[in-house]
């Protein structure tokens, strides 16, 4: 990766910051490489670049979705923004406060702020802890309402979230996948939270649940004024309920917009493959679906210049040479393809594809 | 965040119940009065308790736990009391023996026996005995003599000489003696000096020669250190008093190995010693002593046998007439067909008071003199056993016997009841023995189950149901604590290694493989031997036994350890305990330990059956715990030989059990344990 490139990545970070000024939480050029393999003195072989440059940011009160195929990085951009692993580089500002220039202490005390619902309720719930414990604990130990007032908060955020009150005792294998949701959701409500982490808070569990939690959470938003970052893989959610999305693939976001602008007219190739997957509950349409060929490549070994060359069907000279620019093709829709290059910026670009030959 | 969820969510609350009002409370399905709550160790306790196997484990436990630690206290027994019997048993009695040392009477206090002399008597005697010689005289170094005299068979008499060298006949005769310190030279008494000779002799000392001749006459030096003493051939008889005839001396060479020499009322006394002939004229002799191998056995047992009697005694058998000690005559008997003698007291119209004889007939454990009818009877017996030359001879004798109380009886006067038993007498070169059937107080080892002990009797004598319990107050103790320990290391060496990881955990886990590697049987083999060379206390050595037990123990409890936090450090539970902002302490104990705690008590409680089943295996190898503490191992350990199993089951076949038993509701409690923490498993 040329010097240049970074410049263009960083120089496009700020500007998304600074166009979004109220934004509740800003993510600029988030990197998370995990090593692979060590060397006899304890030296990483190499690096599996799970998110490699990430940057966006969510207005408060709203949803924004993140899709991409399975080991794209969108879990892991979720985990990295709680700071529950750490960064490689980048930033990621909560109400403009910086989650990883805090200590231990801090981000502990700044965790009730922050949730995370995760995707498989049966892991994510200690077997021997009892419901009313498992929402409860954290409560207590952050004080988020008087000593007092403890059973019957915790009685009403069961409520809220469709828990009955005798469940408090139960423990999580008395519950099914669905009330485990709600209760994963609960424990993350009840530290009064402003943004919640969502990862893949549905794929686990069959449909008519999916919208029965879906709607809980859109329900809470509205009452709550929550902000969601929604991460899934499955696109007709996160058409319900987001108002952005961004699209990842290998590491990188290739195209961010609002939900519906995104929807009606996909730009990036690959969000058009992908959208093209969506099912149409209806027999007479004809789906028009966009196979890619091929498969995911590695994260440890990406492809050059634009890391989906490899699998595109408009690929161009270009592209397997210099990466794309992130940037805004139209207001508010962000985009990381040659495509939609101003000649300008082709000539640039082949420029720094020449030099780099 | 404009509002706070409680507020929102306590205004929403109000709102439902103002609408509810109304509305009659209705029991819905799920309400919570519908739906029985129980607390989580309840429905520990329940899932437990519904388990039939961790009961049947459980009441066993209980049972063991009551006998070990509270039965003791209502059992009369200790574990190291020793019990003992009463029982018949073939023993020695009696023993006699012939005396064949003399006793040295004194007659002359003042008079004083020179070492020489003393030790020399018996053997002189019995050289006496075998010569039939009726004199003998002794010489001591200083060149005093004295001369024993047969009395009787077994009395002789000392008496001390006055005497002085009367003449001397030898090979060389003693000339002089030079000295170099002072240069004296002095001529034997004598001797006449030849003229010339002390030149001479100064002459071959200066030469070092061994001879010189001064005017025909031959003379040896011998040189003792300083002084030299000088020799010359002898010429016959030398006198130094009065000079005798040719016949007194013939009549001297006669006698070739000494004797006494009587001429009108002269007494001469003569010694030979190699070539030396010395005649010693004896000027007056007294009697200073008596010897005797004569033992007295009194009739009567308050008749005491004093020193002055017996000297008395003797001198009257010896010159065969009455005696008087103090105020009372004596006289001896001696009854013509036996020789048998008898001491009469003749103030008491001649009733028998001693009988005399050479053997000694004694009790084995000394503890009471014999009746002198018995020993008349075993004289007899002896008697007819020489005459007929038979090794063995039995009589039967009344012999007190103890009860099983350990006393003697007595009837109603307060006489000692006896009973008639055999008595057979060996023949052992000599000395003979006597056996007799007698009732004695012995261990009582092995003893069959009984009232008195409901499991018998050790190879100890003691309880076996006693030990038992302490034994297993042992066991259990050491099982607890070596568990506790080992768990306790376990829980934080795995603990630190899960938690932290990296170079901690390396350096843990390769501490734990050595300690996997660590054959423990000859390590605690040592440790046994060393305790044993120690000499260390039971309780010492006990705890030190719990203390190796536990460290080398640990390496599974961490390992198990460290491998559930491992596995449950990645668990998705744990990465939500740190997103809500736990902390560390609590996500540890809260969310850690908790789900370790299962397959923990799975393990100690397994491992307290096998703590019990290494320590009875130590025990009864007689590594582990020490005689006089009881432990289960140990007590097998006392029937260990193939003939002992078999022949006392009613030991090792309980104490079996109770291990077994033991280490099976381990298992149980255990598994119930287990089944009970693990809120997945529906039974």
């Amino acid at each position: 990766m040329s010097e240049e490139k970074l410049n263009i990545q960083n120089e496009t970070a700020q500007e998304v910051a600074s166009a979004e000024d109220d934004a509740l939480l800003v993510v600029k050029d988030l990197k998370k490489y995990f090593p692979t393999g060590k060397t006899f003195f304890g030296k990483p072989t190499g690096y599996v670049k799970a998110v490699d440059g990430v940057s966006f940011s969510i207005k408060k009160g709203t949803t924004m979705g993140l899709v991409g195929e399975s080991g794209c990085g969108k879990s892991t951009t979720g985990r990295t923004i709680l700071r529950l692993q750490d960064k490689t580089s980048g930033e990621v500002l909560v109400n403009g406060v910086d989650i990883f220039s805090l200590t231990k202490e801090e981000l502990r005390q700044a965790r009730p702020k922050i949730q995370i619902i995760f995707q498989d309720p049966f892991s994510s719930l200690s077997p021997r802890l009892p419901i009313g414990e498992i929402i409860g604990e954290a409560v207590r130990e952050h004080g988020i309402v008087p000593a007092e007032e403890f059973d019957d908060y915790i009685t009403r955020i069961m409520k809220a979230c469709g828990l009955q009150e005798y469940h408090k005792d139960r423990y999580p294998h008395e519950f099914s996948g669905g009330q485990r949701q709600r209760i994963c959701i609960a424990r993350a409500l009840a530290l009064n939270p402003e943004f919640i982490v969502c990862d893949e808070p549905v794929s686990a569990l069959d449909v008519s649940i999916q919208a029965q939690i879906i709607n809980l959470l859109k329900d809470l938003q509205k009452e709550f004024e929550l902000t969601y970052l929604f991460i899934s893989h499955d696109l007709s959610v996160v058409e319900h309920i987001s108002d952005t999305v961004g699209v990842m693939y290998l590491g990188n976001m290739v195209e961010y917009s609002d939900t519906e602008k995104l929807f009606d007219k996909p730009l990036h190739p690959y969000t058009k493959a992908l959208f093209s997957a969506i099912p149409i509950p209806d027999p007479e349409v004809k789906m028009e679906r966009i196979i890619l060929e091929g498969s995911i490549p590695s994260p440890a070994n990406p492809p050059s210049g634009c890391k989906f060359h490899t699998r595109c069907k408009d690929c161009m000279g270009l592209c397997s040479k210099v990466a794309p620019e992130y940037r805004e093709v139209e207001p508010g829709h962000f985009v990381a393809c040659h495509l939609y290059n101003t000649p300008e910026m082709n000539a640039a670009f082949e420029k720094q594809a020449d030099n780099n030959d | 965040m404009a509002k706070n969820f409680n507020e929102v969510l306590k205004e929403r609350e109000i709102k439902e119940k103002e609408l509810n009002k109304a509305e009659e409370k209705e029991m819905s399905l799920d309400s919570t009065e519908r739906v029985k709550v129980l607390s989580p160790g309840q429905l520990v306790f329940k899932r437990f308790v519904t388990n039939k196997l961790s009961i049947v484990g459980t009441v066993i436990l209980v049972f063991m736990f009551l006998f070990s630690f509270v039965m003791p206290l209502f059992y009369p027994y200790s574990q190291t009391q020793i019990f003992y019997k009463y029982d018949n048993s073939v023993i020695d009695y009696a023993q006699v023996k012939e005396r064949t040392d003399y006793t040295l009477f004194m007659l002359d206090e003042n008079a004083d026996v020179h070492y020489t002399v003393k030790n020399k008597l018996t053997a002189s005697i019995n050289t006496m005995k075998s010569t039939g010689e009726k004199t003998m005289t002794l010489r001591d170094n200083d060149g005093v003599s004295y001369r024993l005299e047969e009395d009787e068979d077994f009395i002789y008499s000392l008496y001390k000489e006055e005497s002085e060298l009367f003449a001397s006949a030898s090979g060389e005769v003693k000339y002089a003696t030079y000295s170099i310190v002072g240069d004296k030279l002095e001529i034997s008494a004598g001797m006449e000096e030849v003229s010339g000779f002390s030149e001479a002799l100064k002459k071959a000392i200066a030469d070092k020669a061994k001879d010189f001749t001064v005017s025909g006459v031959e003379f040896k030096v011998e040189q003792v250190k300083k002084t030299y003493n000088v020799y010359k051939e002898s010429e016959g008889f030398q006198y130094f008093s009065k000079k005798m005839d040719a016949a007194f001396e013939e009549s001297v060479l006669a006698l070739d190995k000494g004797g006494r020499l009587e001429i009108g009322n002269d007494i001469y006394s003569v010694s030979v010693n190699g070539d030396a002939v010395e005649v010693y004229k004896v000027s007056g002799s007294s009697k200073i002593a008596i010897l005797s191998t004569y033992v007295f056995d009194t009739f009567d047992a308050s008749f005491k046998i004093t020193k002055d009697f017996e000297k008395a005694a003797l001198q009257g058998i010896a010159e065969g007439k009455e005696f008087a000690v103090g105020d009372v005559k004596y006289t001896i008997k001696v009854d013509g067909e036996t020789g048998e003698k008898l001491v009469l007291d003749i103030n008491n119209a001649d009733a028998p008071c001693a009988a005399i004889s050479t053997s000694v007939i004694r009790r084995y454990n000394g503890e009471d003199t014999l009746e002198i009818a018995f020993k008349e009877e075993t004289r007899k017996v002896i008697a007819e056993m020489a005459e007929s030359g038979k090794k063995t001879a039995t009589f039967t004798w009344p012999i007190a016997q103890v009860d099983s109380n350990g006393e003697y009886s007595y009837d109603e006067s307060g006489n000692l009841i006896k009973e008639d038993r055999e008595i057979t007498i060996t023949d052992k070169n000599g000395s003979y023995v006597l056996n007799a059937q007698q009732v004695v107080y012995l261990i009582d080892t092995f003893a069959a189950p009984s009232s008195e002990h409901w499991i018998g009797t050790d190879s100890d004598g003691m309880d076996v149901l006693s030990r038992m319990m302490y034994g297993g107050r042992v066991s259990l103790m050491v099982a607890f604590v070596v568990v506790i320990l080992e768990t306790i290391l376990g829980i934080i060496m795995g603990g630190v290694a899960g938690f932290f990881g990296g170079w901690v955990d390396n350096i843990i886990m390769r501490m734990v493989d050595i300690f996997y590697c660590i054959p423990s049987m000859p390590i605690l083999i040592i440790m046994g031997a060393m305790f044993d060379a120690l000499k260390m206390k039971p309780y010492i050595r006990l705890t030190w036994m719990m203390a190796i037990l536990g460290i080398l123990g640990w390496a599974g409890v961490a390992r198990l350890v460290r491998g559930q936090i491992l596995s449950l450090r990645e668990q998705e539970f744990m990465v939500a305990a740190e997103a809500i902002g736990l902390k560390s302490k609590r996500r540890i104990f809260k969310h850690l330990i908790p789900n370790v705690m299962p397959q923990l008590i799975v393990t100690a409680t397994s491992g307290l059956g096998s703590v019990i089943i290494t320590e009875s295996t130590l025990s009864f190898l007689g590594l582990g715990v020490k005689h006089p503490l009881a432990s289960w191992g140990t007590m097998i350990n006392s029937v260990s030989t193939a003939e002992a199993m078999k022949a006392y089951t009613y030991i090792w076949v309980p104490v079996g059990l109770l291990i077994c038993l033991t280490v099976i509701a381990f298992n149980f409690v255990g598994d119930g344990l287990r089944d009970a923490f693990d809120p997945k498993m529906k039974r």
